[in-house]
C-alpha cells in the first residue's frame, strides 16, 4: 500500500514539474522536485522498496527528458545509495539534515548536467546563467527544506503511530 | 368566616372603583408615580430598543452575509468566464496569427500544441501534441510568427519532442541579416544563444535582426532567429563572442507548426549551347 502511494507521488510530481509548474510560473530556478522524493526513499524506505522505485522514476525521466540517456538514472540511483550510505551516521530525522541532503543532491545534479553538456554539447551554458539557475535552485531547495523535512518525518511517524492504534483495537495480528 | 372575608373584600373593592369612575380618587398625586417611573422606564425603553435594533441588525447582517456570500460567488463565477473568454480570445489571436503565417509559409504545415516541457531545466526540449500520424518525423522544423522554434527530436505515432533553439545540442545555420555574415547559431540551454564563426572582418552590430539562412537544409531561408544583444571581441580571438536574444519567447510557447513538406524545387532549364 506504502510503496503503491509513492509510486502515485512519483507520478504526481513528475506531472507537477512537467506539465503543472511550466503552466503556473517560468520554470527557470525550481528545483528537481523528484529529489526530495529520492532523499525521503533513501531516508525511510528499505533497499528493495526504494531501489526500484528510484531507478524506474530515473528511466521515465531519461526518456521523459531531452538529456542524454542515463543521466537521471544516475542521479536517482547515485543519490540514493550515497543517501543510505550517510544514513548510517546521520540523524535523519533532523530537518537541518535532510535540508543539506536536498541541497547537496540540488547541486550533484546540476553539476552532472554541466559536465554532460560539456562533454556532449554543440555548446555550453553561459557562466552567469548557470550560476543565477544554480543559485535560484539551492535559494528554494533551502527554503522548501525544512518544510519538506517535516512533512517526511510526519509521514513516516505517522505509519507507526496508526499501526500501534490498530494493534491496540486489535485490528493487527 | 374566610368566605364572609372574601365577601366584604370583594364587595370594598367594587365600591372604590364605583367612587373611583365618578372622580379621581388617588392616595398621592400623579406626579410622583410618574417621576419614579418614567426613569426605569425610560431606561427599560432604551434596552429594548437597543436589543430589539441589534436584533434586527444581526437578523439583517444574517441575511447581507447571505446575500455577501452569493454575490461573491457569482462574481468568482464571472471572474472565471471571463478568464476563460480572456483565454480563449487570446487563443484565438494565436492561432489567427498561426494561420496567416502557415499560409504563408512555402510548403505544408501541421499545427501542434505544446502539452509538456523538459523536466530537467538545463535541456530545452518540450512534448507535442501530434505525431508520426500526422506527418511529423525527426529533423523537421518547428516555427511560430515570431520565428524559428527548434526541430523535431523524436517522434511517435500520436506525440513529438521538440528539441528548442536555446538547447545546449541546437545548431542553426544563421545570417546576420543586415551585412549577410553567416555563422552557426548555437543554444547554450540559457536566456541567449550564441552566433559563432562570426570573423574580425564580419559586420554584426547590437540590434541586428539573425535570421536562418537555409545552408543546414533543416530550417527554411528566411526565418527569424533573434537580435544581436552583445558583441565581444578581443583582439587575440579568432571569433567574434555574438550574443543573440531569441526572437521566440520560450518560456511562452503553446503552439507550433511543424514543417512536413517543403515545396518541390522546378527543375532548371536546359543550358543553351
Amino acid at each position: 500500500m506504502k510503496t503503491l502511494a509513492l509510486l502515485g507521488a512519483g507520478f504526481f510530481l513528475v506531472l507537477l514539474q512537467t506539465v503543472g509548474v511550466p503552466a503556473l510560473a517560468e520554470t527557470a530556478g525550481v528545483f528537481d522536485l523528484l529529489l526530495p522524493w529520492v532523499i525521503h526513499l533513501a531516508l525511510f524506505r528499505p533497499l528493495r522498496e526504494g531501489l526500484p522505485l528510484v531507478l524506474g522514476f530515473g528511466l521515465l525521466l531519461d526518456h521523459l527528458s531531452g538529456a542524454p540517456l542515463g543521466v537521471f538514472l544516475t542521479v536517482y540511483g547515485w543519490g540514493f545509495l550515497g543517501i543510505r550510505l550517510f544514513r548510517r551516521v546521520l540523524h535523519a530525522e533532523s530537518p537541518w539534515v535532510i535540508t543539506a541532503l536536498l541541497l547537496g543532491a540540488v547541486l550533484f545534479e546540476n553539476l552532472l548536467f554541466l559536465g554532460v553538456m560539456e562533454l556532449a554539447g554543440e555548446s555550453r551554458p553561459l557562466a552567469r546563467d548557470f550560476l543565477r539557475e544554480v543559485g535560484a535552485q539551492l535559494g528554494w531547495a533551502l527554503l522548501a527544506g525544512p518544510l519538506l523535512a517535516a512533512l517526511m518525518v510526519g509521514l513516516e511517524r505517522g505509519r507507526p503511530g496508526r499501526r500501534a492504534r490498530r494493534l491496540a483495537a486489535g485490528g493487527l495480528p | 368566616m374566610l368566605v364572609i372575608g372574601g365577601i366584604v373584600l370583594v364587595a370594598a373593592n367594587l365600591l372604590v372603583i364605583a367612587a373611583a369612575a365618578r372622580r379621581s380618587v388617588s392616595a398621592l398625586p400623579v406626579g410622583v408615580f410618574l417621576e419614579i417611573a418614567a426613569p426605569v422606564q425610560a431606561l427599560a425603553a432604551r434596552a429594548l430598543g437597543a436589543l430589539r435594533a441589534s436584533w434586527e441588525e444581526y437578523v439583517a447582517s444574517g441575511a447581507a452575509a447571505r446575500e455577501n456570500r452569493e454575490l461573491r460567488r457569482r462574481l468568482e463565477e464571472l471572474a472565471g468566464r471571463e478568464a476563460e473568454r480572456r483565454e480563449l480570445e487570446l487563443e484565438n489571436r494565436r492561432l489567427k496569427e498561426l494561420l496567416a503565417f502557415k499560409a504563408a509559409l512555402p510548403g505544408e504545415a501541421v499545427a501542434a500544441r505544446v502539452i509538456a516541457r523538459d523536466p530537467a531545466a538545463w535541456f530545452k526540449t518540450v512534448v507535442l501534441d501530434k505525431g508520426e500520424e500526422d506527418g511529423i518525423r525527426k529533423g523537421l522544423p518547428a516555427v511560430t510568427a515570431r520565428g524559428a522554434v527548434g526541430q523535431i527530436l523524436d517522434a511517435s505515432p500520436r506525440r513529438a519532442r521538440l528539441l528548442l533553439l536555446i538547447d545546449y545540442n541546437s545548431a542553426a545555420d544563421a545570417l546576420v541579416q543586415r551585412s549577410r555574415a553567416r555563422g552557426v547559431l548555437k543554444g547554450t540551454s540559457g536566456a541567449e544563444c550564441l552566433l559563432d564563426y562570426l570573423q574580425h572582418a564580419d559586420d554584426v552590430q547590437p540590434g541586428d535582426a539573425v535570421i536562418t539562412s537555409g545552408f543546414d537544409g533543416v530550417y527554411p531561408k528566411g526565418l527569424l532567429l533573434g537580435t544581436v544583444s552583445a558583441v565581444d571581441f578581443q583582439g587575440s580571438d579568432v571569433f567574434k563572442e555574438v550574443r543573440v536574444a531569441p526572437a521566440v519567447d520560450f518560456d511562452k510557447l503553446e503552439e507550433v507548426l511543424v514543417i512536413v513538406a517543403r515545396p518541390v524545387p522546378a527543375p532548371a532549364p536546359p543550358r543553351r549551347r
